[in-house]
């Protein structure tokens, strides 16, 4: 489901927060401004935020689109088919 | 009879005028003709028929917005109010909206309800939100018939074959249309299951496009908390939304390029930036490994002895220099003790009287160094070398210094 509550673990983590992490992740590292146990710990993390974001554009798992129909009131899901042109 | 001035009853029938909610606000149909734009910026003309005409103004803060040129002969629907001007005793038409009339009055509701909800502040750029990066489900609403949902998902898919599509079908045009489209924005964000929704149709004339132009679907997009892409008609095309719509595409095939990114674009940027985060630990450790190999193989962890020795070798050459010096100084002081010891020697009084001098005291142990303080029978003691010897003076001559010595100054004299 799409806009479940977020959260504070990677799993939960959006998109775009991951790959903004591994962005500011990667400059740390680049400046060589960290001590050594800081630049382990945030490489860790940064290989994590990429398995995150890698796993989130797995594209390998097709999904099914879905058509809304109302019956009697009732919000129902239907696999989508496209229909030709009348 | 009641006798009124020209001001008083001219006043009465503005009022007249004013009174009437059927000339407060209404759309004339007509021809212009004698159209002047005033320097002021004020526009005068006369909308006729064929049968009557009425004059009309048109203000500078109006007219400066008119998207077309108002000339003679042109047919218009004009929207306004009609008063009386008291001064010339004229009733007239105050233009608010001006449209050619071939557009129709389609067009000018479309100015009317675009002004209205302008003020209400539902195009504002703060209202604008941002489209999710990565959407997981993308909801659309349009027609389940033709090229537009084939388009976005054709699209949609091509970017990305991950991302699930959610079809809230609805029809796009005719008069059941607009709720319609309002209503499936508002059953997504009930339901929150989509991350962005995209709203559209196919193109069109005007009034195919309506709906889109409908209070009702603009109000319910700008009440959305989900982010809307517009993409309704052709390019040409804008209604108003687009204007509402948090971003607004051209076609729906650029709808779904907006909302859906290119995976593999992003799957090759985490990568890179994936693997420059790996090189950049391996050089970091490889740094560190390098400076921690310098030092295990420098000299002193190498050959601890040797440092060892040297050190050794500084000490003993101290101890040996600490040694010389020290017998120097015992040297040196020895010396010194000889020298002092020899002059003391010297000025030792038994060492004068060893010279042959005497030392005379008198009987209270005084010394006695001039003859004046002498008288004969005085006893003295003498002193000399090896012993005392008393005596008693016989005689006391002064400034005479005994034969020896008067022998040797008469010597002195020669010289």
């Amino acid at each position: 489901m799409a806009r479940t509550k977020k959260k504070d673990n990677l799993e939960e983590i959006c998109f775009e927060q991951a790959l903004e992490k591994l962005e500011v992740i990667v400059k740390q590292l680049e400046r060589g401004e960290l001590s050594l146990d800081e630049s382990l710990g945030n490489f860790a993390e940064g290989v994590n935020l990429s398995k995150v974001c890698l796993n989130k554009l797995d594209y390998a798992q097709k999904q099914i689109d879905k058509i809304l129909l109302e019956e009697q009131g009732k919000i129902i899901e239907k696999p989508l088919v496209v229909q030709e042109d009348e | 009879m009641n006798i009124f001035s020209v001001s008083e009853i001219t006043k009465y029938i503005k009022e007249l005028f004013e009174c009437d909610s059927q000339v407060a606000n209404l759309l004339v149909r007509g021809e212009i003709s004698n159209f002047k734009r005033h320097f002021s910026g004020h526009c005068y003309f006369t909308l006729k028929d064929s049968n009557a005409t009425i004059k009309a103004v048109m203000f500078k803060s109006r007219a400066q917005d008119l998207k077309f040129e108002p000339k003679g002969g042109m047919k218009v629907i004009a929207g306004g109010q009609i008063t009386v001007f008291e001064r010339d005793g004229q009733y007239q038409l105050y233009v608010q909206q001006l449209v050619p009339d071939g557009i129709g009055e389609l067009s000018l509701a479309f100015t009317q309800l675009k002004e209205k909800l302008e003020a209400e502040g539902l195009f504002a750029d703060e209202c604008k939100k941002k489209l999710p990066m990565l959407p997981d489900t993308v909801g659309i609403v349009t027609s389940a018939t033709g090229a537009v949902l084939r388009d976005i998902i054709t699209v949609s898919k091509r970017r990305h074959p991950g991302v699930t599509l959610m079809l809230y079908p609805v029809l796009v045009q005719g008069s059941e249309a607009p709720m319609q489209i309002a209503h499936a924005i508002e059953v997504f964000n009930k339901l929150g299951n989509v991350d962005v929704i995209i709203v559209g149709r196919g193109g069109g004339s005007i009034e195919d496009l309506w709906s889109f132009n409908d209070e009702r679907v603009v109000r319910a997009i700008a009440a959305s908390v989900i982010p809307i892409v517009s993409a309704v008609g052709h390019q040409t095309d804008y209604t108003l939304t687009d204007f509402v719509a948090d971003r607004r595409a051209a076609t729906p095939s650029q709808a779904a390029e907006f909302v859906v990114p290119d995976v593999r674009e992003l799957i090759k940027y985490v990568t890179t930036l994936k693997n420059t985060l790996l090189n950049n630990v391996h050089n970091l450790l490889e740094n560190k490994r390098l400076r921690v190999e310098q030092s295990a193989m420098s000299r002193v962890l190498q050959y601890p002895h040797e440092f060892l020795r040297a050190r050794q070798q500084m000490l003993d050459s101290c101890m040996e220099r600490l040694d010389k010096a020290t017998k120097q100084i015992v040297m040196v002081k020895q010396h010194q003790f000889e020298i002092t010891a020899e002059k003391l020697a010297m000025l030792s009084p038994l060492a004068v009287l060893a010279r042959g001098y005497s030392i005379v005291r008198d009987a209270k142990g005084q010394l006695v160094n001039d003859v004046s303080t002498t008288h004969p029978g005085q006893q003295l003691e003498i002193i000399l070398n090896q012993g005392v010897i008393d005596v008693e003076v016989i005689n006391v001559q002064e400034g005479y210094y005994g034969k020896n010595q008067e022998k040797r100054q008469s010597r002195g004299d020669l010289f």
